[in-house]
């Protein structure tokens, strides 16, 4: 049931459905790839018959020209559409994968359009400014189709402790509660200067045998970081030994790679649990494992981060040069017609 | 034991985590903030804040570049000027192709005042071809474009096909695709003959002495005036050496200011053959006047009314009456009599000195005589003297071969003029002069074999003439715009 929770909340899963170029989608995008494509091949073919007619490449100021740029520039703003029908998705108009779906054929469709229409010619610097942003919005909805396409999946695979993304300090945490229970379970609580003697969870957890821990587990295909209970052994004898160890790993599983432990690096954490494991008895090789085993949780929790960045970070620069289009192609409108 | 219960485990994962903005939420404000603020003020400064030549498609060409800044000289609010949107009717948005067409020729005749192309025997669709003048001269370019090159494909659009679009009868050619012999035809002066009427033998000018060798008569340098001697005299050459001719004797380049070639615009000047003057290129030999044999007589100008000649004949009469230089019956000074002087007809002191009726009209005969070894009857007539005088006649010598093109000699120098002219070079007096009926310039051939495609290679004739063509280059453009121009002048409108 955990499983199933964590998963569906993760990022894998909030991929929209349309933005994935399978066959299970082939039909959504063909509905809009084939009429994007017949747009642009009509409106190419109209333009090189003009040109064809005038010996020379004609800009946007010829009747094919303009109705490149007029069909580019309605593609600019059904695109924005897709910003007000998420602000009223609660009305359910259409589906929104055909919506995405529509956004990313199109929106392909409008380059050709808009490079015809200014006849392969960037201009002077508003049309330049406009054509560059422009190829840089539509670069960037590229990119982004491409890593929806390709890093959930690559993440699927490779990271099964993947968590929501900004709860990843919150769980990290956890974690380490987790291992401090573990410890306080196995091998008793660990005296310091000023630490009360009666307080309660460590009381709770001393009195325990079992403890809660991540653990990998497959359905089918899928590999997922799970949540287990498991029962504790107990190492008294090698406390002072785990619990140095704790002390050490602590910053690693608050911070990850940010921080500089012996278990930062992986081949390092390998020796260094290797050398953990040598110091200490047989009975302490089940609590090494759990503690070796959120070092590499925390580890895919940093790869997920960076992954997360290349999934997402396109979007605010997409829609933010969306808008930038937005407002020029307005302005391009306005003066081309004026200055035509 | 106390296990973990499914509200503790739920509690691993915040209940609210979807609402918390995380850094990504952050960054997607900034960007809509800052693009929309971006592109917002640098719309204002383009619509609003004199930011208008950022509107520019490019930079304008170096003629027009004084109106980077001022778009208003060219432009008129939502009047299309671009050569193809000048051509759209759209009414939705009150753009109309007739007034942009209009605005078009308006706005470019405020400095470039050109008439059209013919476009009274043009159909409607034409005319507006002819209307737009951006199809060929469209700005924008670059400060480095050449507005004035016009691809050949521009003017085969219509000239490959006449009879689509011209109403009338073509009076050259109806199709002319290419330069080629085949496509473009050979030029029409050869077709229509030479319509020039002064008697004139290229082959006797250009012998030495103008006899044939070995016959006697050679005109010397002793016979010309002494100031003009220099002028025609070779180098090594005495008084008694023969006159001796070239085409740079009679032929000057246009605006070439003689042989001094110090600047690159002397030549470049020279585009044109002047035309030929009596007065600079004749009357060294062909001196009119009432007595040669006194030195210091005045020649008669040329080309004045014949009341004009009257009055300067019987001056001169006069005064050689007058002085006693008339000429005494046992002077032989001369064989032929001086207009005016008669054989035999010396001056008596018992008679008036006052030249009669009789003498002048004696006289005018004599120099009729004279006009009559270049000119026919009709040319020495008193309306045809005024008509030369004013400009209102046709010259008696064609200024120009190509009644359509253009040739530019200056560039040509490097060629022989016989490559193009070889009728000139005739080696001897065959008879009467005839060359005023005859078109001395050569075929289109003479042309097609430099200004050809850059494809096709250099033909044979070429290699063969190499020796006339000296070190000028073997290929040329075949451009129409090196030899045609689309624009007539306001006044030649038909």
């Amino acid at each position: 049931m955990e499983f199933g929770r964590i998963l569906s909340r993760c990022s894998l899963f909030q991929v929209k459905l349309a933005v994935l170029l399978n066959r299970s989608q082939a039909k959504i995008h063909l509905l809009f790839a084939i009429p994007a494509a017949i747009l642009t091949l009509g409106c190419i073919l109209y333009y090189v018959r003009e040109c064809v007619e005038a010996n020379g490449l004609v800009g946007g100021g010829s009747a094919s020209g303009l109705l490149c740029g007029i069909a580019a520039g309605s593609v600019i703003v059904f695109e924005m559409l897709l910003w007000p029908r998420k602000a009223f998705r609660r009305l359910k108009l259409i589906p929104a994968k055909y919506w995405l779906a529509a956004h990313i054929w199109f929106g392909i469709a409008s380059l050709p359009l808009a490079i015809v229409h200014c006849g392969f010619h960037l201009g002077g610097w508003l049309p330049m400014t406009f054509m560059i942003l422009f190829v840089l919005t539509i670069l960037s909805g590229l990119y982004g189709l491409a890593v929806q396409n390709l890093l959930p999946k690559w993440m699927l695979r490779n990271l099964p402790s993947e968590t929501i993304y900004n709860q990843i300090d919150y769980v990290s945490e956890q974690t380490v509660e987790d291992a401090r229970r573990l410890l306080v379970t196995a091998c008793g609580r660990k005296l310091t200067d000023g630490q009360l003697l009666d307080e309660e969870p460590e009381i709770e957890a001393a009195k325990s045998t079992t403890v809660v821990v991540g653990a990998v587990r497959q359905a089918g295909k899928t590999r997922g970081r799970t949540l287990e209970t498991r029962r504790v052994s107990q190492a008294e004898g090698d406390s002072d030994a785990l619990w140095t160890a704790f002390d050490e790993i602590t910053p690693f599983l608050l911070r990850g790679r940010q921080s500089e432990t012996p278990v930062t690096n992986q081949q390092q954490a390998s020796q260094w649990f290797g050398s953990l494991r040598s110091v200490c008895g047989d009975e302490s090789g089940s609590i090494i494992d759990v503690l070796q085993g959120m070092c590499d949780q925390r580890r895919q929790f940093d790869i997920q981060q960076t992954v997360h960045r290349w999934l997402h970070t396109w979007l605010p620069i997409h829609i933010g040069l969306s808008v930038a289009v937005t407002v020029l192609l307005a302005a391009h409108v306005w003066t081309a017609l004026k200055y035509w | 034991m106390a296990r973990e219960t499914g509200k503790q485990r739920s509690q691993r994962i915040q209940i609210d985590y979807y609402r918390k903005k995380g850094g990504l939420q952050r960054l997607k404000t900034v960007c809509v903030v800052a693009a929309l603020l971006g592109s917002a003020l640098y719309a204002f400064y383009v619509l609003a804040a004199g930011g208008q030549t950022h509107t520019s498609t490019g930079p304008l060409s170096r003629a027009h570049a004084a109106f980077e800044n001022d778009c208003q000289q060219c432009h008129e609010d939502f009047t299309p000027i671009d050569a193809q949107g000048a051509k759209l009717d759209i009414s939705l948005i009150g753009i109309n192709a007739d007034e942009s067409l209009k605005h078009i020729e308006t706005a470019c005749q405020k400095c470039h005042e050109m008439g059209n192309h013919f476009r009274g025997v043009m159909t409607e669709d034409w005319q507006r071809v002819d209307q737009n003048c951006a199809g060929c001269h469209a700005d924008h370019k670059g400060r480095n474009f050449d507005l004035n090159l016009i691809g050949s494909e521009r003017c085969t659009s219509c000239h490959g096909s006449l009879s689509e679009g011209c109403t009338g009868t073509p009076r050259v050619r109806a199709e002319v695709t290419s330069f080629t012999a085949a496509n473009h035809g050979d030029f029409r002066s050869l077709s229509m003959g030479d319509p020039g009427t002064v008697k004139f033998d290229h082959a006797q000018h250009m012998l030495p002495g103008q006899v044939n060798e070995g016959e006697k008569g050679q005109f010397t340098l002793s016979m010309l005036n002494e100031s003009l001697r220099a002028r025609y005299r070779k180098d090594g050459q005495a008084d008694t050496s023969p006159v001796t001719l070239d085409c740079s004797s009679c032929h000057e380049m246009a605006g070439n200011p003689g042989t001094s070639l110090e600047l690159v615009t002397d030549v470049e000047l020279g585009r044109y053959i002047a035309p030929i003057s009596f007065q600079k290129h004749c009357s060294a030999c062909h001196s009119m006047n009432p007595g040669i044999a006194t030195p210091d007589t005045t020649p008669l100008p040329h080309a004045v009314p014949w009341s004009q000649i009257d009055l300067l004949l019987e001056a001169s009469l006069t005064g050689l009456n007058a002085s006693g230089r008339t000429r005494t019956p046992r002077d032989d000074t001369q064989s032929t009599p001086q207009p005016g002087e008669g054989l035999g007809k010396g001056a008596q002191g018992t008679v008036s000195p006052f030249a009669s009726a009789g003498d002048v009209a004696s006289a005018r005969k004599m120099v009729q005589g004279q006009c009559l070894q270049c000119h026919d009857q009709d040319a020495i007539s008193d309306e045809a003297i005024h008509a030369a005088i004013s400009n209102t006649t046709t010259p008696l010598i064609p200024p120009r071969w190509f009644s359509k093109g253009l040739y530019d000699h200056a560039i040509h120098r490097e060629i022989s003029c016989k490559y193009c002219h070889e009728g000139a070079y005739a080696t001897e007096i065959a008879g009467p002069a005839l060359d005023q009926e005859s078109v001395m310039i050569a075929g289109v051939e003479s042309c097609t074999g430099c200004h050809r495609d850059a494809e096709l290679s250099t033909p044979a004739s070429l290699t063969a003439a190499s020796e006339l063509l000296g070190r000028q280059t073997t290929w040329a453009s075949d451009n129409c715009t090196m030899c045609h121009r689309y624009h007539t002048l306001v006044k030649a409108e038909p």
